[in-house]
């Protein structure tokens, strides 16, 4: 049998501090995101004191070890607060996964000690903000086909070039760059390194007008001539690609939580409204197709979960992940675009308009389906895993 | 094949003391070694939380500390770490207090310049306030009052519900670098009623704005107003920038 080589995780119990992160998190954002998010999303505002609050919180360094200077927390922990933020404002979750597990999670995994010295204390204190380019214009899931280029010239790499769709785009500090140094080696040749906000010929294109997540500030970065010191290389020259696919490996946990966190956040806002909106003489919450409606989504969702803490548990153990990761993304995307339909259906008329938040969800859901290797590419991964042999 | 699996280790606390301390160390510590140490540190470096943190954090970290070192938990319970965290509590879970101990922990910050302050201090919102130019080197107290009754009105006015300023913010946009100079008209301002204080913040009361429109109109700065009062009108708002013209 192909499937049964891994050990599962078959009691799954949360520890005291994860359930202590979780209700602490869960407190803080629905207090103070979750009031803010319509707002955010109708006038595409990023919402940087949602930042500064998870600044204040600890939470932005929280799977990095405490020598530097994070909270030395487990990946199962990361994927309840990113789920949590989810649930209240999609926005502010994607800003703090693209951060945690786009730009400081591979400083620390691929850094050499300078490095993490140097780029993961302010991180983790939030005072500088990460952000990860891979894809470009004209090549999004084949990154190996990448054409920005990193031509080395004494103790610098000139970059020249452009990458597509940056999350926290012109908010970031850091940027870990994935370029080419020789377009013939393909995915050997591609380089990975860290891009300060201020360097020379550094230049942000317009804001991108999105269907969801409208408060991330996604945009176009451009390189002309910008100059980037060798020690910001992340691992060796030729390791971008297993910089990046490690990374996405690490991100596609954190898509799946936020995954997870917008279908439950959809469906408890369903049912509240179902619990108060009568039809036939009775509240909704007790029509029968209203009801099996109810279930389905959440036997969806709890599997969804499992399979994220799955990944989580797995990546904590220090093994190979990439599997377990591209199950947890695929299934959760995709269960959140269902459930977050079934939740606008709900609502009816009302899950149509903006004055509810069940089209907001369902706006937010499609990016899961899409960023950080779409479904396709998940599939991909999946049989590559599964049927190398 | 799945037996032998254990869960990870509980993962340390962010800023967990080290388990050493938290453990009660083999010798119990005398009681005013405890408060010594404590003396040196912050509210907040006793509850463990970031200077910023929100109400509930400090509330978790509270409850969280409370557990270990009650005097009924056998294995790390310690009265006297238990009487000063509790006491840090009371001040920082009331947000009045809290706001006012903030004040002077910035006042010892400035005697000592050097020191550390407290990370990702909050910058929103600044931008959209109205900016004030300080015309001389101490504010006239009657000015101050209403710089900062105007202050809280821009803010009080995008959001009907909750705008107001920290006294941080109030300190920047008026460009005051010492606590002293502000903390006696925020007193006398919240004393008379004319501002309440939110979530961390300060925000203007009706009274408030019924005082400041009352002023203003003595002294001309409302637009609209008539010209004849203006010649007597007192120079109290003789520094002010006519920032409600804008």
């Amino acid at each position: 049998m192909l499937t049964a080589t891994k050990e599962l995780p078959l009691s799954l119990r949360l520890t005291e501090d994860q359930m202590l992160i979780q209700e602490t998190i869960a407190e803080i954002a629905q207090k103070e995101f979750a009031p803010r998010a319509a707002e955010i999303d109708k006038n595409h505002r990023f919402p940087r004191e949602n930042w500064d609050l998870l600044a204040a919180s600890e939470v932005c360094g929280l799977p990095i070890p405490e020598e530097y200077g994070g909270a030395g927390l487990d990946h199962v922990s990361y994927a309840i607060v990113v789920e949590e933020l989810a649930k209240n404002c999609a926005t502010t979750s994607v800003m703090y996964s693209a951060h945690v597990s786009l730009c400081a999670t591979p400083i620390y995994l691929m850094g050499n000690e300078e490095q993490k010295k140097r780029f993961l204390p302010p991180m983790c204190r939030g005072e500088k903000m990460g952000a990860f380019a891979l894809s470009e214009p004209g090549t999004g899931s084949d990154s190996a086909a990448a054409t920005c280029m990193a031509t080395l010239k004494g103790d610098h790499y000139i970059l020249n070039g452009a990458k597509n769709w940056i999350t926290n785009g012109i908010e970031a500090d850091y940027y870990l760059v994935i370029a080419q140094t020789d377009r013939s080696q393909r995915h050997k040749g591609l380089i990975a390194l860290v891009v300060e906000k201020d360097s020379p010929g550094f230049t942000f294109g317009k804001l991108e007008d999105k269907l969801g997540i409208k408060g991330s500030s996604t945009c176009q970065i451009m390189f002309d001539n910008t100059p980037v010191p060798v020690e910001n290389v992340l691992g060796k020259p030729g390791e971008g690609f297993k910089v990046a696919m490690m990374t996405l490996d690490g991100g596609r946990i954190g898509i799946a939580a936020q995954a997870v966190g917008i279908a439950q956040g959809a469906w408890d806002h369903a049912y509240r409204y179902a619990k108060e909106r009568e039809a036939f003489g009775k509240t909704i919450n007790n029509l029968q197709a209203i009801r099996f409606m109810f279930s389905e989504m959440q036997t969806e969702i709890d599997a969804a979960r499992l399979l994220t803490y799955h990944a989580s548990v797995a990546q904590d153990r220090g093994e190979k992940f990439t599997r377990e990761a591209a199950h947890a993304k695929l299934y959760a995307s995709e269960v959140a675009m269902r459930s977050t339909v079934k939740c606008v259906q709900i609502f009816g008329g009302y899950g149509y308009v903006t004055d509810y938040p069940a089209e907001r969800y369902m706006r937010d859901a499609k990016i899961t389906e899409i960023y950080e290797g779409t479904s396709e590419i998940q599939r991909l991964v999946i049989a590559n895993s599964l049927l190398k042999e | 094949m799945s037996t032998n699996w254990q869960p990870p280790p509980p993962p340390p606390r962010p800023n967990m003391p080290p388990q050493g301390g938290a453990g009660g160390g083999p010798a119990p510590a005398p009681g005013n070694a405890a408060a010594q140490e404590a003396k040196d540190l912050s509210l907040y470096e006793l509850l463990q939380v970031d200077r910023n943190a929100h109400s509930t954090i400090i509330r978790y970290a509270y409850r969280y500390l409370a557990a270990m070192y009650h005097p009924d938990n056998s294995e790390t319970g310690d009265a006297e770490k238990f009487r000063i965290i509790t006491d840090a509590w009371k001040t920082l879970s009331d947000e009045i207090r809290r706001q006012a101990y903030d004040m002077t922990l910035a006042v010892q910050d400035a005697s000592k310049p050097q020191a550390a302050k407290g990370p990702g201090a909050s910058q929103f919102g600044r931008d959209s306030l109205p900016k004030f130019e300080r015309t001389s080197l101490t504010w006239n107290e009657v000015e101050l009052r209403i710089a900062v009754l105007q202050v809280l009105l821009a803010a009080r006015r995008k959001k009907p519900a909750t705008g107001g300023c920290s006294g941080k913010m109030l300190m920047d946009i008026l460009q005051i670098d010492d606590v002293r100079d502000i903390e006696f008209a925020l007193w006398y301002l919240r004393e008379k009623s004319m501002i309440e204080t939110g979530e961390r913040s300060f925000m203007i009361t009706a009274v408030g704005l019924d005082y400041l429109t009352g002023e203003l109109s003595k002294t001309q700065i409302l637009d609209g107003g008539n010209t004849t009062e203006k010649r007597t009108a007192p120079t109290v708002n003789a520094g002010l920038p006519a920032v409600l013209g804008k």
